[in-house]
This record gives structure tokens, C-alpha cells and sequence, in this order.
């Protein structure tokens, strides 16, 4: 009960901090009159003296774009018929263009998911390699199970898959974050880690690392 | 005791699981920590809008992006990312898919119309053969199994061809392949012969089976304008505009008054119906485009029941002019209304108003819808047009009120060349775009 109210409250705060959080200048479609001045008034050496405002926009990866972008960031080569009926069964939840005000927990409930997709294939993928190959799992040892995974293992797969999707390193915080997710809360009594020799296990945590950043907002943005 | 333990612990772990990653997207979401340079941070924006893709920060491309940044060359770095195979399958795709179809959303199958945009963009054909052009693009059958490659049956009558392309999972850019010579159904409806009046994506199936179904072919006009020109019918209405080519299926005294027509319908049928001639050859009946003078005319005028248009597959519904039918419709409206007789048509929309809306350049009359295509293609308002849809489509916002200078920049430039492809890289360059 107490984790159930947890996630209704986190699901709450992802819609509150997504209405906040965005900015919604300049919708999509939007445009000025078409008037074009083709007489020998015109005056076309204004342009010269033209000066550049930088505007920023906001938006996050449309339906036609998500499961590409996975595929781009990650590295995936091979993409399982399971990730793609997932993906093409979930589309409509998807955002259709973009837009900002298309964010809502339905779309990231199917990210989630399909990250989740993703990320299996990607462990599948690298399981088969050898290290150096990889571009994700490089630290982990898919030989063992995930006992053996410590904190540096996490930090390396962290850092390479912020590298990789949200272009740029984790912070801190969110380095502190991650660990918590994955190694549990000591006030837990760390319940929930994942733990034992079973090498099954160790590919439910490498998956378990990268759907999270995966499926994160910072990896969907446009 | 050992049992109902495990299964609380596996449910736990599974509501952590979840919390975990939504706590990860709540938090994260806000939380931006960066060692990039603010170069690479320009680079990697660059390339997932015009790639239409995220890309690793560690990526070769990212750095030689943020290099030529760094020295002020912001085109030659937004050319990089139109090497990446989702320039062409996602960001071209979408810029061609919403000028396709009548909903004008991105979320539309792969079709000939798609096809044939990202095959020009890829092979730097001028963009004005986007109207005008006597070729489409296809899938090779080299490269993609089973193949569906019936002239008829798979591109005429259907989507089969297409359908089977996209679900290929094939990269387009590798796949497309150029066909010279569009096709119509022959007269047995078994066989292709060549297009009489082709028009580039104007005369494709899917725009063709988009507007040229049912109805009285204004449509085409109106979706042509919009499409292709950017223009609501509302924009470009003018009841100053002579009214005579308006047809006789126009009531000119609408709830008993002409006092009403002359200030509302007449805006938008005196312009739309002196090009509508254009369109006055074909029909998309029975899953496939009609030319009349191709298939068996049969003069519906000659049935007794006028309101029955229905013909055998092989044939198309003519009038005694031999146009097609849908020009005939209700002509007892208004009987001293414009008839139809030809595919000449000549634009009225020609007004000082439409002279700044559409900026026209070329002969503003012909014959048939080839014709019509080269006269939207070179107007200032189709390049002007490409340009605002280049710019939605990488800057994700539309100009603003106080960005014309930047449009008729962006616009200039692109008529330099009227290549696609650096038209994406022109205002991926530019510093309004991305806001760096």
C-alpha cells in the first residue's frame, strides 16, 4: 500500500512538473501572414542589417520518432519482433507531432515500456560481446550474476548510457538517483536490490539501468 | 511463511521498479548536469532535429560538428546530419507525409507522394519537378523480397507496393529508386500506359485518391493551394473577383438572396472554379484515377436517372461534353452558370492581393494540371512555403510576426538552388532556430 501511494504520487508529480516545466511559446503551426513584396518598392537591402534572435523551443520525440531515436542512442543493431509489435501496438500513445502539450502519462507509460523492450534487446546484443565491443555494458560481467555488480560497474553503465541518450553526463543527484534505484534504500533494509548468482538476474539489472535512463525525459527530448 | 515472503518481495520489487523509473523521470527531467561544451551542446540539438534522432555525445560526428561550429561554419555542420538515414526517414518523410494526405498530419503510411519527395531530396532534383515532374519514386525490387511490383494492381490500384516497402524496415534512402514516366489505368483496367498529363506528386495516387474522390475536383484546387502554396481558402478568397467561371452547381441566391453570394461564396468560387478547369479529366473511381478520353466515356446526361453515375470499372461517367460527370452535378442550380468543356482553365486569382499571396511568376493559364503545376512551382509563394515548412519542421515553431525578414532570407536562399536538402540545412544554421 505504502509503495502504491508512492507511485500515484510520483505519477502526480510527473504531470504537475510536466504542466510547470514547459515551456509552450510558439505552438507548433503556427505562422504570420504570407505577404510578399514583389514591386520595385521593395526594399531588399534591410536584410543585411537584419539581426538574429535565438529562440528556443521545446519537444519531445514524436511516434514516428521514438523507437529510431532508441535505436540511434543506443547502439541496437538488432531490434527483436517483440519491441516491434510492442512498438507499433502502442503508437497512438505516442505523441503525434511533438508538441509539448502532448506529454501526459500515457505516452510515458508507453516509453517506459518500450524502453524496457529496447534495453532487452541491447543486453542481448551486448551479452554477446566482448567487452570492448560494447558500447553500454562494457563494465558488466554478464558471467556472473548480479551480486557482482558494484557501484562502479552501475556508475560506468550510467555514464555511457547518459553519454549515449541524454548527450551529456549525469549529475551528481541524479547519479545518486540511480544507485538508490538499484541498490535500495538502506532505510529498506535494501529489500528490493538485485542480488544472487543467477546471470538471468544480471541481465534484469543491466535492463533495469538502462530503461530507466531510457525512458527518462531528458532522452525523449527533441 | 517462505512463500507468501517471496511473492510480497517479487510484487514490491516490481512497484519499485516502476516508482524507480518514474522518480527517475520526474527528478531527471529538471536536473541538467553538463560537461559538454556549449559547442557540442549546439551540435547535438543540431543533429537530432535535423536527424530526427538522438545521438551519442561521444559520437565522431558530434565533435567534427561542434569543431566547424566553433569556427562559425554552422552550414557545413548541419550538412553532417543529413548523411544520417533518419534525415530521409523520419524529418523528409514527415515534411512530405503532411503535405499528402487531407488530414495534413505526419502520422501517414509511406505512399508514392512520400516516396517520391524523399527520392528528390536525396538526388538534389530541383524542387519545382515536386509539380511538374514526369517520374515518381518506387522501391527496389533488388533489394526488398517479394516485392509487390504490379503496374496496376500494386502502384495504380493500390498502395500494395508502398505498403510493403515501409514494412520492409528497410532504410528509404537506400532503398528508393527513381522511375521515369507516371501511369494511368488503360481502357481494359488490366493494363499501364503512360500519363497523359502528368504533374509530379500533384498527379500521384495518394494525392489523387486524397482529392479527386467524390465531390466536384475544387478540392484539388483548395489542397493544392494549401499543400503546396501554404494557403487556406480563407487567406485567398476575394469577392472582387469575377465570378464568371463559377459553375452552375453554385446557388447564386442562397437562402433567396444574392446579396449572399456576392459577399461570402463568391470569395472563394470565383478564384477555385477558374482553375478547377484544370482538374477536368479526372476521377478517382473504383480504387484507381480515370482520365477521361482513356476509359469508355458513358454519358450519364443520357440515363434517365440523372442522379445514377454508377459505371462498370473500365469505364468512366462522362458528360455530353465528355468531362466527367462530377463537373455536372446539380447544374440546375444556377443553368447559366459556367460550363465546363475542357481542361483549359485560367487562373482569376490574380488580384493585387493574390499578387502578394502567391507572388505568381509564370504564365497564370494552360491546359491541364501540368500546366497548373508549373505555375504553383514557380510562384514565390510555393518556395516560401517550403521554407515555412522546413522551419516548423527543424525549429519546431512556426515564424513568428516579427520574423519576415528571416522568412524572405531563408526564402531567397532556397531559390537559389530549390534543393531540399540545403533548404533543411539552411535553417537548421540558423541561430533563431535552435536558439543558440
Amino acid at each position: 500500500m505504502k509503495l502504491l501511494k508512492l507511485t500515484l504520487l510520483l505519477i502526480s508529480m510527473m504531470g504537475l512538473t510536466a504542466c510547470g516545466f514547459f515551456d509552450n511559446q510558439n505552438k507548433l503551426g503556427s505562422g504570420s501572414d504570407e505577404v510578399f513584396c514583389t514591386d520595385a518598392s521593395c526594399d531588399t537591402t534591410g536584410l543585411s542589417s537584419y539581426e538574429a534572435v535565438p529562440v528556443e523551443t521545446f519537444a519531445v520525440l514524436n511516434q514516428n520518432q521514438v523507437l529510431k531515436s532508441m535505436i540511434s542512442c543506443t547502439g541496437l543493431t538488432n531490434v527483436d519482433n517483440a519491441t516491434r509489435n510492442l512498438y507499433e501496438g502502442s503508437k497512438n500513445s505516442f505523441s503525434l507531432e511533438g508538441e509539448a502539450e502532448s506529454v501526459g502519462a500515457p505516452m510515458w507509460m508507453a516509453i517506459t515500456s518500450l524502453a524496457g523492450e529496447v534495453c532487452d534487446d541491447l543486453v542481448a546484443q551486448e551479452a554477446g560481446q566482448s567487452a570492448d565491443q560494447r558500447r553500454i555494458f562494457s563494465a558488466i560481467d554478464f558471467s556472473q550474476g548480479p551480486a557482482n555488480i558494484n557501484a562502479l560497474q552501475v556508475a560506468s553503465v550510467t555514464a555511457n548510457m547518459a553519454r549515449s541518450c541524454w548527450g551529456r553526463d549525469a549529475s551528481s543527484k541524479e547519479r545518486e538517483i540511480i544507485n538508490t534505484a538499484f541498490f535500495g534504500d538502506p532505510a529498506d533494509n535494501n529489500d528490493d536490490t538485485f542480488s544472487g548468482n543467477n546471470t538471468q538476474e544480471t541481465r534484469r539489472a543491466a535492463t533495469f539501468l538502462c530503461a530507466g535512463i531510457l525512458a527518462s525525459l531528458s532522452a525523449n527530448q527533441m | 511463511m517462505v512463500t507468501v515472503t517471496t511473492r510480497i518481495t517479487k510484487q514490491t520489487r516490481r512497484f519499485a521498479y516502476f516508482a524507480s523509473l518514474l522518480a527517475i523521470f520526474s527528478m531527471i527531467g529538471f536536473s541538467p548536469a553538463s560537461a559538454q561544451t556549449d559547442a557540442e551542446k549546439h551540435a547535438l540539438a543540431m543533429y537530432r532535429r535535423v536527424a530526427g534522432v538522438r545521438i551519442s555525445l561521444d559520437d565522431p560526428k558530434i565533435s567534427q560538428m561542434a569543431s566547424l561550429i566553433s569556427q562559425g561554419q554552422f552550414e557545413n555542420a548541419a550538412a553532417i546530419p543529413t548523411a544520417d538515414v533518419n534525415f530521409y526517414g523520419i524529418t523528409v518523410k514527415e515534411f512530405a507525409a503532411k503535405m499528402s494526405n487531407r488530414e495534413l498530419t505526419v502520422s501517414a503510411p509511406l505512399t508514392d507522394f512520400v516516396a517520391t519527395v524523399i527520392g528528390i531530396t536525396r538526388d538534389g532534383v530541383d524542387a519545382r519537378e515536386m509539380l511538374t515532374g514526369d517520374f515518381y519514386y518506387a522501391g527496389d525490387s533488388g533489394q526488398i523480397n517479394n516485392l509487390p511490383m504490379d503496374e496496376v494492381d500494386d502502384f495504380l490500384k493500390s498502395n500494395a507496393h508502398y505498403e510493403a516497402v515501409e514494412a520492409s524496415n528497410q532504410e528509404l534512402v537506400d532503398v528508393l529508386v527513381r522511375v521515369d514516366g507516371q501511369k494511368l489505368v488503360g481502357a481494359d483496367a488490366q493494363s499501364a500506359i503512360p500519363h497523359r498529363d502528368p504533374a509530379g506528386v500533384i498527379t500521384s495516387r495518394s494525392f489523387m485518391a486524397a482529392h479527386a474522390i467524390d465531390g466536384t475536383n475544387r478540392r484539388l484546387v483548395e489542397y493544392s493551394m494549401k499543400s503546396f502554396a501554404c494557403m487556406e481558402i480563407t487567406e485567398w478568397a476575394d469577392t472582387s473577383v469575377a465570378d464568371v467561371f463559377v459553375g452552375r452547381d453554385v446557388d447564386r441566391f442562397p437562402e433567396g438572396s444574392n446579396n449572399r453570394f456576392q459577399a461570402t461564396c463568391k470569395g472563394c468560387h470565383a478564384s477555385m472554379d477558374s482553375m478547377r478547369p484544370a482538374f477536368a479529366m479526372v476521377d478517382f473511381d473504383t480504387e484507381y484515377l480515370k482520365y477521361a478520353g482513356v476509359q469508355n466515356g458513358v454519358n450519364i446526361e443520357l440515363r434517365n436517372d440523372p442522379d445514377n453515375d454508377v459505371v462498370d470499372e473500365d469505364e468512366i461517367a462522362v458528360d455530353s461534353q465528355g468531362v466527367p460527370f462530377k463537373f455536372t452535378r446539380a447544374t440546375d442550380t444556377f443553368p447559366e452558370g459556367y460550363i465546363v468543356a475542357s481542361n483549359e482553365w485560367t487562373n482569376l486569382a490574380t488580384t493585387r492581393k493574390h499578387e502578394k499571396l502567391f507572388g505568381w511568376r509564370s504564365a497564370t493559364s494552360g491546359v491541364g494540371m501540368g500546366d497548373f503545376g508549373k505555375m504553383v512551382s514557380e510562384s514565390k509563394g510555393f518556395s516560401a512555403c517550403m521554407v515555412k515548412r522546413a522551419f516548423e519542421s527543424v525549429c519546431k515553431r512556426g515564424f513568428n510576426s516579427d520574423e519576415d525578414a528571416l522568412k524572405e532570407l531563408l526564402t531567397t536562399k532556397f531559390e537559389q538552388d530549390y534543393d531540399f536538402k540545403n533548404l533543411f540545412i539552411s535553417v537548421a544554421a540558423r541561430p533563431e532556430c535552435l536558439g543558440m
